[in-house]
């Protein structure tokens, strides 16, 4: 038998990238420099909704090294962009639906000059009335954000009999639950450089699917796509914020328009005022349970603010409603959920994609049902646990076979933390003056993959070079998670090579389509399909062996750098066969093939429950999450230290969520758009121990059975969090984020210095 | 104008505005893109860079202010074991993911480990507390840490030496070396704002650095130094934060000051930020400012005319508004010795941000006196950010000192100092919130010494 080389699938594999990132000589969009670039600078609007009667730009191109200012009418061929519906314009034609809405580019040879310049430019508004509550705004009085009205998507879905079965509950409970605006802070905010080539636009930038990009550039520039080459190397962190247009566009106009190389990237304070966020909620649950416990009925009113333009708001609203009533069997329901313009920032894509917003109101209501029967938080998710081929509760038959609710229910019920909670919330008599202690837990679940029904597929390729090494070439860009690091760790197993004879490059319009790098499709869509390249290349390299030896094909195996027919031992370097290419695809759920197609025919379904530890600080309101621990359903697990990393990460992220992070919005001006006013968390704000285990439920379809679990990580944090404060304290919060302020003016009612 | 300065152990020569940011003159200037634009406001520790191998934050920092200095960024990592083996731990230990935060991470970590050869994680956890990871959680950056001083060697960042001459003469952007100096520049009918830690410049005039005159007071060595005289300490008025949390004079006789002190941003702010420069800036939020009025300190205050000394809390009238005059200078601060026999010294600095460090405080409670038989005497009290400067407590204090302390005591004093505030709504918080803070702050900072008192 042939030596195994290569890593084992689920080793803790260091990153590829890792070391080069460590020693700062990564190059990211905005490190990218070419010789005699411009400086863009983009002007905003003043207002949320205005007309826009004139913008006199004179000024501001007369001034010193000025290269050019461009309005709506600079734009050669389509204003509209986005990335389910183009209802987005590049620059404002006349009407201003938010204060992101971009007026005007401007470029100079210096940012200072640039900055200068756009002082200079006189725009004519004449405001208009603004709406800012969803709510509101699905009044018929509203202003009206688009002219088709403002209600951009809504989804209905009734089972059985409600009124009847709330009639004859034992138990009801109810709750309105908000949940708040969060912008991604990634760490690099939106940048990049465009220059002419050889006659084609190269953009490069911080994005998440250069094809797309490359696609809707073209058509604003009103030239054929194979003119514009997108490329999205290692980005500086998105988390779903940079899957959108969001500079791309107006960087790419510079370039044409001026016919000189330009680079932009955003200050913070415009990054967090103007880039998309996690859609803010509005929920109102009502949920009803027999004497044992078992759930009977469920209503849920939802309404999500999806700002001033579409971005990917109706999928958002559509993923909620997949799992808003969590993973359990409940047979009378009435769910109406609504995707609403504002006049406020763009919503959009956000790790966890509309799965947060949903869990919090049915995992808060859950433990409230549970202490009004007396019963345990765990027991009352079992017995209501919905079980493979059941319906699920809105409605979506998910066609699934496997679950691993009960397993990673199993994991927290006997985890340290869960067993050991009542010695761990007990606090010394001077503690318990001004402190409380609480342990929550709650449950989760996420799709794997783009949704039900909606078209997906990926393509990659594998190359064995000259020098006998291989190079993979993939769509998925690495933002931060580790793609590369895994493309590489998945073709040296199936090549039986060591990780380091294999190059990847990601995202480059110009090289494989493997879809966006979104909906944690990487493991489920991109890996099969870099599996199925690698699988054609390495049949051929045997192919090839196999005739140069005279020998049988499956008598060859691939070794290394060489191929060795296994009998004689002979081997021939890979370096000898010259170039080959393995070329692989996906399609999953194409329209043109029904449902299901000869790639999946499962929808994939992922798990996670978690629990913490709070202290809460009765004196300033201030909660602390002291210890996590999490079970994930990661399918299998492919690098270990990977998935962790995206636990730990994604976990932190859901901190910041529950506890401190929204953006705190008048009028449609984000007013806490820098680091110090919005609260993200730091070193010191995050537990050391953050436990997680994974349940390795994998799926037969997807590659070594892996799920993708950087979203479905994020969704048991922020209910576990209310229900460890609630029983820390007797409150029941329901607004996100529990800031110290929401605490303490409910607390304050009891003064807490207690038992002096 | 021509700069000179370090980088990574190379002589550097530079022709750029000494007002722009050290930031933007290594990465377009220099061209040593691994420092990383991350937030502008010293915030996010991206650009952390180690000046006479200290961190600092880049983007606050002028490029004039490190004229004739040693200058460490992340391309010169590598040139010891210690470096070395953190760029090794980072990237074997799953400490990266974007990777974007990483050179300021690295940064940071290579001064502990200067300063700490073996840290615990809680002690690695606190040295980054400036630094903002948005993908990793954290976890494993410290485990990186912790592994690396494991394997790293005794070498230093920075080895301590001579600096080249730090001076610079022009006409936007002057670094003199002696207070006369500064004085006489002072004097100059054009006015000029000085400038030390940059930590609030940096910040307020964001892109706007060079529509001002700086007088840069970091190379002015008269004004860094901490003395203890017979009755007071005495703490140069620019003097950076890590300085007097080192002091051992300042440590002995004002505490409440090195409690203050640690929570000022964090390690990069406090290699910059000064005491001076926290009073002079007036922010009501400030708080080195209220540990000096619970101490009762003063400052000296020169002009070519002549100085005056006034006690902290006179210097500011409003945010951001003070008594001194366009040619006055704070050139030190006299802590005066609070002794009083027979008594146990107690004090506390209690502050709420929304964050647990790297934060501006909602509101603060500082306390300084002593504890005589169950009986708080001659205690001192400041107030930040519930008013327009920080405030003395007088009333919480005669609270406090007329009956040995006691549950209902804490709460008498409790509603007192909820009444003593005037504090206003901003995005930070409400006046209603700071008020209850201000109270909870208050207790919290009480109920050890008052159970102490009644063991």
């Amino acid at each position: 038998m042939t030596e195994t080389i290569a890593p084992h699938i689920g080793d803790p594999v260091p990153r590829i990238d890792g070391i080069d990132k460590a020693r700062g000589t990564q190059v990211y969009p905005s490190d990218y420099h070419v010789e005699g670039m411009l400086r863009v600078r983009l002007l905003r609007s003043e207002y949320a909704h205005a007309r826009i009667d004139g913008i006199d730009t004179s000024a501001a191109r007369a001034a010193e090294g000025v290269a050019g200012v461009f309005t709506a009418e600079d734009i050669p061929g389509t204003n509209a962009v986005g990335v389910v519906r183009r209802d987005g314009p590049v620059l404002v034609d006349g009407l201003v639906r938010c204060t992101g809405d971009v007026l005007a580019i401007v470029v100079a040879e210096s940012d200072e000059q640039a900055r200068a310049a756009y002082a200079l430019i006189d725009v004519s508004y004449e405001p208009l009335p603004v709406v800012t509550d969803p709510r509101e705004a699905m009044s018929s009085g509203s202003p009206r954000v688009h002219e088709g009205g403002n209600v951009l998507s809504e989804i209905h879905h009734s089972a059985g009999n409600v009124e009847a079965a709330f009639a004859g509950a034992e138990h009801v409970v109810e709750g309105e639950f908000r949940t708040g605006r969060q912008e991604h802070i990634p760490m690099e905010t939106e940048a990049g450089v465009a220059f002419y080539e050889d006659g084609v636009l190269t953009v490069r930038h911080g994005g998440q699917y250069p094809h797309r990009d490359a696609q809707q550039i073209a058509a604003v520039l009103g030239v054929e796509e194979r003119q514009v080459r997108v490329l999205t190397p290692m980005v500086g962190g998105s988390f779903g914020g940079k899957d959108d247009f969001t500079v791309q566009c107006q960087l790419a106009l510079a370039a044409h328009l001026t016919k000189r190389p330009c680079f932009i990237m955003l200050d913070r304070s415009e990054s967090i005022a103007a880039t998309p966020k996690r859609h803010p909620y509005f929920n109102s649950y009502r949920i009803a349970c027999d004497g044992d416990g078992r759930l009977s009925a469920a209503t849920l009113e939802m309404v999500a603010d999806t700002g001033a333009h579409a971005s990917w708001g109706e999928l958002v609203l559509y993923v909620s409603t997949e799992t808003c009533l969590g993973p359990y069997f409940i047979p009378n329901v009435q769910l109406d959920a609504y995707c609403v313009y504002t006049n406020n920032c763009v919503s959009g894509a956000f790790r966890g994609f509309g799965g947060l917003q949903g869990a919090v109101g049915i995992e808060c209501l859950m433990d409230e049902m549970a202490l009004e029967l007396g019963i345990d938080p765990i027991r009352i998710r079992r017995i209501n646990a919905l079980e493979p081929g059941r319906i699920g509760p809105s409605g979506i038959d998910f066609n699934s076979d496997e679950s691993s609710l009960q397993q990673v229910l199993t994991e927290v019920e006997n985890c340290e933390l869960w067993r050991n909670r009542t010695e761990l919330t007990r606090l010394t008599t001077d503690d318990a003056l001004w402190k409380a202690r609480g342990v929550g837990m709650a449950a989760g679940w996420m799709g794997v993959g783009y949704g039900h029904g909606v078209a997906d597929s990926s393509e990659a390729v594998v190359e064995l070079t000259d020098g006998g090494t291989y190079l993979v070439r993939m769509g998925g860009v690495d933002m931060g998670q580790g793609n590369a690091t895994a493309f590489a760790q998945i073709a040296a197993k199936e090549l039986n090579c060591p990780v380091d004879m294999v190059d990847v490059v990601v995202g480059d319009s110009a090289g494989p389509d493997s879809g966006s790098c979104d909906s944690v499709r990487t493991m489920y869509v991109m890996a099969a399909s870099l599996v199925k390249a690698v699988k054609d290349l390495s049949g051929q390299i045997r192919a090839a062996v196999a005739e140069k030896l005279d020998s049988a094909l499956e008598d060859v195996a691939i070794s290394g750098d060489a191929a060795v027919e296994q009998q004689s031992g002979n081997a021939v370097p890979l370096g000898a066969l010259g170039p080959r290419v393995g070329r692989g695809a996906i399609r999953i759920y194409q329209e043109d093939e029904g449902d299901n197609t000869d790639d999946y025919d499962k929808w994939v379904f992922t798990y996670a429950a978690q629990a913490v530890l709070v202290e809460v600080d009765l004196l300033t309101g201030r909660v602390d999450v002291l210890q996590v621990f999490s079970a994930v359903d990661a399918g299998k697990v492919v690098n270990l230290q990977g998935f962790e990393g995206q636990s730990e990460g994604g976990i932190t992220q859901s901190i910041g969520y529950t506890l401190s992070e929204d953006c705190i919005s008048v009028d449609g001006h984000i007013l806490n758009n820098g680091l110090s006013t919005y609260i993200v968390p730091y070193p010191s704000d995050v537990p050391d121990l953050i436990d997680t285990v994974a349940v390795e439920c994998g799926d037969p379809q997807t590659p070594y059975g892996a799920k993708g679990i950087a979203e479905v990580v994020m969704i048991p944090t922020p209910p576990a969090i209310l229900n460890a404060v609630r029983n820390a304290t007797g409150v029941r919060f329901t607004e996100l984020p529990l800031t110290a302020e929401r605490v303490l003016a409910r607390l304050a009612d009891a003064p807490p210095v207690r038992g002096q | 104008m021509r700069l000179r300065f370090e980088v990574n152990s190379a002589p550097t020569s530079v022709d750029v505005d000494p007002r722009d940011t050290l930031l933007s003159v290594l990465r377009d200037d220099l061209g040593l893109r691994g420092t990383k634009y991350g937030c502008g406001e010293g915030e996010c520790g991206s650009c952390t860079v180690l000046v006479e191998g200290r961190p600092v934050t880049s983007c606050l920092t002028m490029a004039g202010q490190v004229n004739g200095q040693r200058v460490t960024t992340i391309e010169g990592i590598e040139s010891d074991a210690v470096g070395r083996a953190l760029v090794e731990a980072f990237a074997e230990t799953g400490a990266v993911q974007c990777g974007f935060c990483t050179p300021g991470f690295v940064l940071t970590a290579r001064h502990l480990l200067d300063c700490d050869p073996a840290p615990d994680r809680g002690a690695a956890r606190r040295a980054v507390a400036g630094n903002l990871c948005r993908c990793t959680g954290y976890t494993k950056i410290i485990d990186a840490i912790v592994a690396a001083a494991e394997c790293a060697g005794a070498a230093r960042a920075c080895p301590a030496g001579p600096t080249s001459d730090r001076s610079l003469a022009g006409d936007v952007f002057r670094r003199p070396t002696t207070v006369e100096e500064v004085l006489s520049l002072l004097a100059e009918p054009e006015a000029s704002t000085l400038v030390c830690g940059s930590t609030d410049i940096g910040v307020q005039f964001e892109h706007r650095l060079k529509e001002h005159r700086f007088i840069d007071l970091t190379a002015v060595d008269a004004m860094n130094f901490v003395r203890e005289d017979d009755d007071s300490v005495v703490i140069g008025a620019a003097t950076p934060y890590s300085d007097v949390i080192a002091s051992p004079a300042v440590n002995e006789w004002c505490q409440v000051l090195v409690m203050a002190s640690r929570e000022v941003g964090a390690e990069q702010i406090q290699n910059l930020g000064t005491l001076g420069g926290n009073i002079a800036n007036a922010s009501p939020a400030a708080d080195g400012t209220p540990a000096l009025v619970a101490l009762g300190a003063s400052v000296l205050i020169r002009s070519v005319a002549g100085e005056r000394v006034i006690p902290v809390e006179e210097v500011a009238t409003g945010p951001g508004e003070t008594t001194l005059a366009g040619d006055e200078l704070i050139t030190e601060i006299v802590v005066p010795k609070r002794v009083r026999s027979g008594a146990k010294r107690v004090c506390f600095f209690e502050k709420h941000g929304p964050r647990r460090m790297q934060t501006i405080a909602v509101a603060s409670v500082t306390c300084d006196g002593w504890l005589e038989n169950g009986r708080l005497n001659d205690v001192r009290i400041a107030l930040g950010a519930v008013a327009p400067t920080i405030i003395r407590a007088a009333e919480t204090e005669a609270v406090l000192t007329s009956a040995p302390l006691s549950a209902e005591l804490l709460r008498e004093a409790g509603r007192t100092v909820q009444a003593e505030c005037r504090p206003i709504d901003d995005i930070r918080g409400s006046a209603r919130f700071r008020r209850q803070l201000v109270r909870g702050l208050l207790i919290r900072g009480l109920l050890p010494i008052s159970r102490r008192s009644t063991r």
